[in-house]
């Protein structure tokens, strides 16, 4: 048993989006998963425990690359803060890093958010067992397009199994 | 993942035993996920702690269902104050709900409860030992035990909680959101 008291906060310099999807099992797998659906944006809960400034967004890439993909974050009424923009997802098992305009995102509750175009490219994250993911708070939405939209429409999937890694980089030198 | 992100006075938008909040976190650390598993026990509550570190509204409860379901089995959830570092008197309940589909959360609306930080019991029972849902199930007994009481003959949940430590060893994928919806 534990108590996580509060403490200082003092972010390095990235921050990703397994704050509340790692709870379930702590240590669980990190795994790849082919994206399940073209154009499926998925929305992955995380605490933002200070004000902080994102400049970069990253992903986790697995061996099938190929797609167009969107990177995002949104406060928690789903307004977006930040994206990419449709960028090409580049190369295979490695982290890929995208500038954005440098944006505040205050303390409280936020959603990191990614879109990828088709449904044979696959990226890093915890895969679950449904509804576990819903659960933790993941939500999605069917966009039919690859540009994550200005005001998110979630929908509770009941049989996502996906909570991918999205990284919001603090540090411009990032790369 | 070795990065680090400090903990958060921030309630995150599903609460549950599991997780950042329970107290059954560490206890669980590096098992599997929860899967599916029947309940223990026809009629009995199982209660656990969570510590809500600032205020926060319940606006829904929900419990994750397993692969086996039937509108016949009832299941009730709710949301305890402290009483001495022991469940006591009922903020909220679902009321006794049929079970709805396999695999899935359920979610049961409720009016908004207002929760001061603080330490809360989130309370599950169900009507029947064929009904599923997901949880973890200890191999340690000692384990649970210092998590959660329990309390039979308790479908509905009861206004007031009356505890024991008992020897059930599931922790219950279950809990409240924050959020109205989706």
């Amino acid at each position: 048993m534990s108590y996580s008291a509060p403490v200082p906060v003092f972010y390095s310099h990235v921050i990703y989006s397994g704050d509340l999807t790692v709870t379930t099992s702590r240590y669980y797998s990190v795994g790849s998963l082919t994206w399940a659906l073209a154009d499926r944006a998925i929305y992955v809960p995380v605490r933002i425990s200070a004000p902080i400034v994102v400049k970069k967004l990253g992903i986790m890439n697995g061996a099938d690359v190929g797609a167009t993909l969107d990177l995002g974050i949104y406060d928690a009424a789903g307004t977006k803060l930040v994206s990419t923009g449709a960028q090409s997802q580049g190369s295979g098992s490695t982290m890929v890093i995208f500038d954005v305009t440098d944006t505040v995102i205050q303390m409280g509750l936020c959603y990191f958010a990614v879109v990828l175009s088709n449904n044979t490219s696959s990226v890093m994250g915890y895969n679950r067992t449904a509804p576990i993911p819903l659960s933790n708070g993941v939500l999605t939405e069917a966009l039919g397009s690859t540009a994550l939209p200005a005001t998110a429409t979630w929908a509770a999937n009941q049989t996502n199994t996906f909570s991918p890694f999205v990284f919001a980089f603090l540090d411009p030198t990032a790369a | 993942m070795t990065m680090y992100n400090p903990p958060a006075r921030i309630v995150p938008p599903m609460v549950a035993p599991i997780g950042i909040w329970g107290f059954i976190d560490d206890g669980l650390r590096g098992v599997a996920d929860p899967s599916s598993g029947a309940w223990e026990f026809a009629d009995r509550a199982a209660y656990f702690a969570v510590a809500i570190p600032t205020t926060t509204v319940a606006r829904r409860l929900w419990w994750a269902n397993g692969a086996t379901v039937n509108a016949s089995y009832n299941i009730d959830v709710g949301i305890y104050r402290d009483a001495g570092h022991k469940p006591g008197v009922k903020l909220v309940s679902a009321g006794s709900t049929a079970q709805g589909s396999a695999s899935e959360v359920q979610f049961v609306n409720i009016t908004d409860v207002t929760l001061a930080a603080g330490l809360y019991w989130l309370a599950i029972t169900c009507s029947s030992t064929s009904a599923t849902i997901l949880r973890h199930a200890s191999a340690v007994a000692a384990m649970p035990k210092g998590a959660r009481f329990q309390e039979n003959s308790a479908l509905p949940l009861p206004a007031t909680a009356t505890p024991v430590q008992g020897t059930g060893v599931n922790v219950y994928l279950f809990g409240f959101a924050t959020t109205a919806s989706p």
